[in-house]
């Protein structure tokens, strides 16, 4: 027998473990394939989307080398005794490298073979979806790229690589490290302190004032560390208690389920966190890209009211040469605004002061109540974005502020007493920052400082999604001048080209996270299965039934899928806090709608897993008879 | 050939935990084609020794000299070669893979060792044939039954011919018919190969084969029984020791000594 028979008998035996994760490196290795022959292909050269599908093939290889580590760590680290027989017959470093390298050859030619040619496949249709989801104007043809075949094998060949290293290490180590979590136990009492703060923490980010999104998202991985690991510290702590209850006692089923909990959560919390992370991705992303595709007219609106803006013009003369355009393009005027304003600056950013009543004005023409302004106070509205509670809020009192401007050669003292950021204006860095002032205030002003006056100009037309032609237009003719502000149109645009592509994306993505995540499960199953038997006989010789024992087994597979969902479902509401503050419009359908899909798809999986895991158990629980007999 | 010095083994201990002495200031030595056995009641430290004696775990203390060799200050990897060269195991529960057919499995340590295969099937089907086991011999172990394992795994422990094959209870798991062609298949072995065989046991009548019987108890030697003599008489003297050392009541009639 040669090595290579050897680890052929390996693989070949282990094939029912496999073959679920041969199936999600081969789709793997389909994406990348895929990513990479658009970003290899002739017709697609734009910076743009050259940068989209790097970012996604950094992404997937990102997921996929952690996944692929996993996998191998899980898969070889079940076959111990199996390395502990090897070990004792003397197997050395160096054989341990040459047979591990032989199985993972095999494991990682049938994927990257199987997955190149799957990907081969799928090119044409996958070039039609990025066609269509890219807005290009025509079908990109069907190229095949060598280019991409070698860098595909060459990334996956690292990738397993790798991982096989990693498990050469482990396997060559004279001693096998420590099996807590993360290598370190901790105290019941602490993790029980550990979860509850991170409870706390959670309810408090979620609903104090005073956080910013991206301090949520610095800390999120820290906070999901410390609430898995101390949520699993509380369920080994809540364990220990309950094994004493006298009612606990009465149910045997319950009573020999918990302890069996106690001994393999620990062991299983890095699994099912990875699990419950990429269903809450698969969730999030779902969530994003649906609620960016559903509200991009009503973002664009909010963010821009007018359909074409001009913004510093010295005179009249763009007031007529708009409407001539647009009356060419055959677009009718609904709303038009004409207003003075002043050029100034404060701590080195450049403001515009408006008058009260123009603002109070533009507030009522979108709905809002007017807020009066006496002499000497002003209104600070700063730029849409900063944070969109604000945005909800409207307009805010704040403590009076002496603020000193600088208006052309003079300067203007002001206390500021009212923060808004209620967008009266379009995207335009000279209306990101506005200050209010009273009207006799503005008319002083004005009268004042006439070099620095100006006027702001905005035309509203229906229908307004048909207007590109004309925006284009007057763009060309005053790019230069920096007049023309942005308009609805092209942001709409954007924006549905970036959730579409997420969209394609999310969609394959969303499949191989699935896939990964069942094949971890289904890991995680057989391998508990092959310990069964013996337990079982144990438990029977104690006097448990058969049915008990299937009756723990179904509460223990239940609980593996019902955690990673359960802190799914935490995530979402993670998810759903942080969209709100990011997109402001309601958020609260579309991610509970991606959940309850994503739910469906879990209980699937949990049905189709169950179904196998019953088979498995009666074919060993067979062998055993056999062995037996 | 093999020579134990004091050797100690302390498990725990460390961060506060509480310590425990498996193996206490042990000394022994075995002989080339010796058959020694090792009996003791449960927790006494005989599968530690074991484990200490095959190099798959370092003693906390003491010396382990193999042919003018000092084996606890080889590295993992010297250790690794050590044990492929000189040593054979045999365990209570086979250990056999299961990817494997048994006659597979006993080409094991030549596959290790890079033998030429045909060396390999010639000599695993001449002691395979010998010990009556070519019927089942292309079965895989979930197929096997318990006698066919174990004999397997006594071939895989001897094919190499090694200088010191170590069992640990390897008819624990046996019917006693299987058990006595057990280890009448291990006599046959240790002739063919002469191999010292060090094998930890519970079964008198099967310690009762040894050249030799080292009771141990906490870790240390408690008392030696040599065989001189006949069979019956060697099983007589070691069954008193074993009652000595509050062994259940042992039903002598049915083995054929009142």
């Amino acid at each position: 027998m040669t090595w290579k028979e050897w680890a052929f008998h390996n693989v070949r035996h282990h094939w029912r473990e496999l073959t679920a994760y041969l199936f999600s490196c081969t789709w793997a290795v389909t994406l990348c394939f895929l990513c990479l022959q658009v970003l290899f292909h002739p017709d697609l050269s734009s910076d743009i989307h050259q940068t989209f599908f790097m970012t996604t093939l950094f992404l997937l290889v990102v997921f996929t080398a952690g996944f692929i580590a996993l996998s191998h760590r899980r898969f070889y680290s079940e076959r111990k005794e199996e390395w502990e027989l090897l070990r004792a017959l003397g197997m050395g470093a160096s054989n341990f490298t040459r047979i591990l390298l032989w199985e993972n050859g095999f494991l990682a030619g049938i994927s990257i073979l199987a997955g190149i040619a799957g990907g081969v496949l799928l090119t044409p249709l996958f070039d039609v979806g990025v066609s269509f989801v890219l807005f290009l104007p025509k079908t990109l043809s069907t190229h095949l790229s060598w280019k991409a075949v070698v860098w595909t094998a060459g990334m996956f060949g690292l990738l397993f690589a790798g991982a096989t290293w990693r498990v050469r290490r482990r396997l060559v180590r004279d001693r096998p490290s420590s099996k807590g979590f993360f290598r370190i136990q901790i105290p019941e009492g602490v993790g029980v302190v550990v979860s509850l703060v991170c409870v706390g923490g959670l309810g408090w980010w979620m609903y104090a004032d005073t956080w910013a999104e991206w301090t949520l998202m610095l800390h999120l991985p820290f906070f999901v560390l410390f609430a898995v690991f101390g949520g699993y510290g509380l369920l080994r702590y809540v364990g220990a208690w309950m094994m004493k209850q006298s009612f606990l006692l009465r149910m045997p089923s319950l009573w020999l389920l918990l302890p069996r909990l106690r001994h393999d959560l620990p062991q299983d919390a890095r699994l099912l966190t990875l699990v419950a992370s990429m269903i809450t991705a698969a969730v999030g992303m779902g969530s994003v890209c649906f609620l960016l595709w559903g509200e991009a007219d009503r973002l664009e609106l909010q963010q821009n009211p007018w359909t074409v803006q001009v913004v510093g013009a010295t005179g009249k003369a763009p007031e007529q040469e708009v409407e001539r355009v647009l009356a060419n393009e055959g677009l009718s005027v609904r709303q038009k605004v004409s207003l003075p304003m002043l050029l100034a600056k404060a701590e080195g950013i450049d403001y515009t002061l408006i008058s009260s009543n123009d603002f109070n004005r533009l507030l009522r023409l979108r709905g809002y109540a007017p807020i009066p302004v006496r002499s000497g106070e002003g209104v600070h509205v700063f730029r849409y974005g900063k944070g969109a509670k604000e945005e909800k809020k409207g307009s805010v009192p704040i403590k009076p502020e002496r603020w000193k401007l600088h208006v052309g050669a003079g300067t203007w003292d002001l206390d500021v007493v009212q923060r808004s950021n209620v967008r009266v204006f379009n995207r335009h860095p000279r209306t990101e920052w506005l200050l209010v002032m009273a009207e006799s205030d503005f008319q002083q002003a004005w009268e004042r400082f006439e070099k620095e006056r100006r006027w702001i100009y905005g035309w509203k037309v229906s229908p307004w999604k048909k207007s590109a032609g004309a925006v284009k237009e007057l763009d060309n003719r005053w790019q230069k001048e920096g007049l023309l502000a942005d308009t609805p149109v092209q942001g709409r645009a954007m924006i549905r080209q970036t959730s579409t592509s997420m969209m394609f994306i999310s969609l394959f993505l969303s499949i191989l996270f699935f896939l990964a995540s069942a094949t971890l499960l289904t890991f995680r199953l057989r391998q508990g299965v092959i310990r069964e038997p013996e337990r079982w006989r144990l438990l029977g010789e104690w006097g448990v039934t058969g049915e008990q024992c299937w009756r723990i087994a179904r509460w223990e597979v239940r609980l593996l899928f019902m955690l990673p969902w359960l802190l799914t479902g935490v995530y979402v509401l993670l998810i759903h806090r942080f969209l709100d503050l990011l997109v402001p419009v309601e958020t609260v359908t579309t991610v509970m709608f991606a959940f309850v899909i994503q739910t469906g798809m879990w209980w699937l999986i949990y049905r189709y897993l169950w179904g196998k895991l019953v088979w498995w158990m009666e074919e060993r629980l067979e062998e055993e008879g056999e062995m037996v007999g | 050939m093999l020579e134990a010095r004091f050797l100690t083994k302390i498990y725990g201990g460390e961060g506060g935990m509480p310590s425990h002495r498996a193996v206490n200031g042990f000394h022994l030595s075995i002989h080339p084609g010796e058959w020694v056995g090792v009996m003791g009641p449960s927790g006494s430290g005989k599968t530690s020794l074991l484990r200490i004696l095959g190099t798959l775990d370092l003693p906390t203390s003491g010396e382990l000299w193999f042919q003018g060799r000092e084996l606890t200050t080889l590295s993992s990897e010297e250790r690794a070669q050590f044990r492929r060269r000189h040593l054979g195991f045999i365990f209570q529960d086979f250990r056999l893979l299961e990817a494997l057919t048994l006659r597979e499995n006993t080409w094991l340590p030549l596959v290790l060792s890079r033998e030429d295969p045909a060396v390999m099937q010639e000599r695993s089907d001449t002691m395979a044939a010998a010990l009556g086991l070519d019927k089942g011999w292309h079965r895989y172990p979930r197929h096997a039954s318990g006698g066919e394992k174990q004999r397997a795994a006594a071939i895989r422990a001897m094919i190499h011919r090694p200088d010191l094959v170590l069992a640990d209870e390897p008819t624990g798991n046996l019917d006693s018919k299987a058990s006595r062609a057990l280890l009448s298949a291990l006599e046959t072995l240790r002739q063919q190969a002469n191999s010292a065989i060090l094998m930890v046991t519970h079964d008198p009548v099967a310690a009762s084969r040894c050249d030799r019987v080292l009771f141990i108890r906490d870790g240390a030697l408690m008392t030696e029984v040599r065989h001189g003599g006949k069979r019956q008489d060697f099983l007589r003297r070691l069954l008193t020791v074993v009652s000595a050392m509050g062994g259940e009541h042992l039903d002598l009639e049915g083995m054929g000594l009142s």
